[in-house]
């Protein structure tokens, strides 16, 4: 079912369908998540995957793929902003469960 | 608004038939949603307006859609090919419904169902049919779905895969049945999913029809031609817009289970006839549910630029193919499972419209708006009827303020940029549920002065008629202006208030309840007498206050839109107002 313009240079592949995991596969470039067909573009003789031929294109023109900083605003690592959210879920949880006493 | 189809060469089909085509698709749209609004049992559907119809191919590449909810567009174009790609390609008969609401999935949230029919001609599929809808009852831990402060997906509701809903035309009763004991509110769902299945066959008929009438052939290189035409016709767009990289981020305030900030980034990068949006350097993603998926965040991206563009290109699959979007995975724009998200299609997605608008306002400053106030207001309640002792459950939003345009003041009390939709009329408000509205008015001074001024919000106040009352909200922008630009100044916040029966102070959710956030909480128990406030915040000036004429300064305070306060401080200007009310202003 999935097209593409023929003069592409790639082909389709398919994942196995999902059923007891619901393992989410999203695309290197842009992030998006992929049900069962990934792309798979041939860059210097390297097959590389992308969502569709379409964002290989625009890979292609830029040649760069983004800097997944994954910096938070409050200028805290991974593991410290993660300890913050458990934190406050803690909190809140505590609160309720006050409140409810 | 009419699309227009302009030809060429290398397109199969004639202008005049490709017109024709073009419009009778939009229309069967459009008249799908006429059904389901007709049809449908909640006020979310026949008041709200909160679905959308469109068609795809039988690839599934869109081939047209109507004035329907820009997010809800934008997403389902994922949604469906999701749909198609993970069912495979075999595997539909006539009269098969499918239903999916799956967020990590291409949905914009839970409570946004998709249904999808196959049409079929001469035993072979021709196109699809699909239709999403913001059902009031999701089977969420919070009446109405949009639980404030969750903290994962599984608290906010049913999520369903797809999944046949309808097989060769009879409803598979399993499939019901699951949903039924999950909503509190099974009858209304029943009605609503029915005028969608109804919908659909209004759209399957119609295709049929196009088909018989202008043959096979035909009706697939016209499509086509339709899918070239907005490509070719959006590229051109692209390219009246300076190539550059421009960049520009907001905040997202809080998320309702931590009060902290998380910070959208967004750089633009127009090369020649393509735009792309990349995220990176979002925050990650957030505790509560303010997360977008990667559906949510691309559709914000393309509602901004059709805001931007030509209205007239015809609305499918080609006016996208320029767009791209880079969303990196495990950031507020684009959240893992099973991150919490059902406030991301309402507050996220018009802050990223807006970011798209502040980066590009240097770029398109005849055509870039200030910032709209940029919440949906969502207020959710539910309980039983007093009278029946029926469950009910209700998603109530707000209009906003509009952000002031290069030629026009913004539009006040106007549903958020991503919906589109209506609220609930207050005679029906008050008919189906136990809450009646004190008052409903649009806020003075709320609009951000400017040559242009915002447009103005409102307040509504309502007292709770029933013994117990469970509301929840998802509100933003109560503590970040909405901006203003090139000079304009920012809107008036939004704002969510209680007041206890009996006593006479306003506070917030959080000072009576202990809520985290005084914007988004979830499960709140209200008594009979208990009054909400609800402010719903102005639209962003645009342009030097300074700039707008003595005429429109004193127009706005004969209307009551601004005070003689901010004549005063906002636009320089002296006003007084004579005995017989008519205001006069002094010149500058």
């Amino acid at each position: 079912m999935k097209q593409h313009d023929e003069t592409s240079n790639g082909k389709w592949i398919e994942r196995s369908p999902m059923y007891l995991s619901f393992d989410i596969f999203n695309c290197d470039y842009c992030g998006k998540n992929i049900p069962r067909s990934i792309w798979l573009e041939n860059i210097e003789n390297k097959e590389v995957p992308f969502c569709s031929p379409e964002i290989a294109q625009v890979y292609i023109r830029t040649r760069k793929f983004p800097e997944n900083e994954r910096k938070s605003d409050c200028e805290m690592s991974l593991s410290e902003e993660l300890r913050v959210v458990r934190a406050g879920c803690a909190a809140l949880r505590d609160r309720r469960e006050t409140s409810t006493q | 608004m009419t699309t227009k189809v302009s030809h060429s060469n290398d397109l199969k089909v004639d202008q005049v038939t490709l017109t024709v085509i073009d419009n009778y698709l939009a229309t069967t749209c459009r008249e799908m949603g006429i059904a389901m609004m007709r049809t449908a049992y909640s006020p979310m559907f026949n008041e709200s307006l909160d679905f959308s119809c469109v068609l795809f191919d039988k690839y599934g590449r869109m081939i047209s859609q109507a004035e329907f909810c820009p997010s809800q567009i934008g997403t389902i174009k994922f949604t469906v090919e999701w749909m198609i790609d993970e069912l495979g390609p075999d595997v539909y008969k006539p009269g098969d419904v499918i239903i999916m609401n799956d967020p990590y999935r291409g949905s914009g949230h839970i409570p946004e169902h998709t249904l999808l029919k196959a049409v079929f001609h001469q035993g072979e599929i021709v196109a699809f049919v699909a239709n999403c809808a913001h059902l009031a009852e999701p089977g969420a831990k919070a009446p109405g779905g949009l639980s404030g402060d969750a903290t994962d997906i599984f608290q906010e509701g049913l999520r369903l895969p797809p999944l046949w809903l309808q097989r060769e035309g009879k409803p598979q009763e399993d499939i019901w049945k699951i949903i039924f004991a999950n909503h509190r509110t099974p009858k209304t769902t029943y009605g609503d999913l029915m005028a969608m299945v109804g919908s659909l066959n209004v759209a399957e008929r119609r295709i049929t029809s196009l088909i018989e009438k202008y043959g096979l052939e035909t009706y697939q290189n016209a499509t086509n031609d339709l899918i070239k035409i907005a490509e070719r016709r959006m590229r051109e767009e692209i390219r009246k817009i300076p190539d550059g990289e421009y960049s520009f981020e907001d905040i997202i305030e809080d998320d309702g289970v931590l009060n902290i900030p998380y910070t959208v980034r967004c750089k633009v990068v127009v090369d020649d006839d393509q735009i792309t949006c990349d995220f990176t350097g979002s925050s990650l993603q957030a505790a509560g549910p303010m997360n977008g998926t990667f559906a949510v965040t691309a559709s914000a991206v393309y509602n901004a630029l059709m805001h931007l563009t030509d209205p007239t290109i015809p609305r499918n699959e080609g006016c996208y193919r320029p767009i791209h979007t880079i969303a990196p995975p495990g950031t507020i724009v684009n959240c893992e499972f099973p991150a919490p998200l059902v406030g991301g299609n309402t507050e996220l997605s018009p802050r990223i419209t807006d970011i798209i608008f502040g980066a590009l306002a240097d770029a398109l400053p005849d055509r870039v708006p200030a910032s709209q106030g940029g919440t949906s207001c969502c207020f959710l309640f539910g309980g039983a009827q007093p009278d029946s002792g029926d469950l009910y459950s209700h998603f109530h939003f707000e209009g906003i303020g509009w952000g002031g345009r290069p030629y026009r003041d913004g539009n006040s009390q106007i549903i958020v940029i991503n919906g589109n939709c209506r609220n609930t009329p207050v005679e029906v408000f008050e008919t189906r549920y136990p809450i009646r509205v004190e008052s409903y008015r649009l806020l003075e001074d709320s609009g951000g002065p400017g040559e242009n001024r915002g447009g103005l919000g409102i307040e509504r106040i309502m007292t709770m008629e029933a013994d117990s009352i469970t509301v929840s909200a998802i509100f933003n922008r109560m503590m970040v202006d909405p901006f203003g630009i090139h000079g304009g100044k920012p809107g008036k916040n939004s704002g969510i208030y209680v007041r206890k029966a009996g006593t006479k102070d306003w506070k917030t959710f959080s000072e009576l309840f202990g809520t985290t956030s005084p914007s988004k909480f979830a499960n709140i128990n209200l008594k009979r007498g208990d009054q909400v406030k609800i402010i719903a915040p102005g639209g962003g000036g645009w342009g030097d206050p300074m700039n707008r004429s003595s005429e429109r300064v004193r127009a706005d305070l004969q209307e009551g839109f601004i005070t003689q306060e901010s004549a005063k401080n906002d636009y320089g200007l002296a006003a007084q107002c004579d005995e017989q009310g008519i205001w006069k202003v002094a010149p500058r």
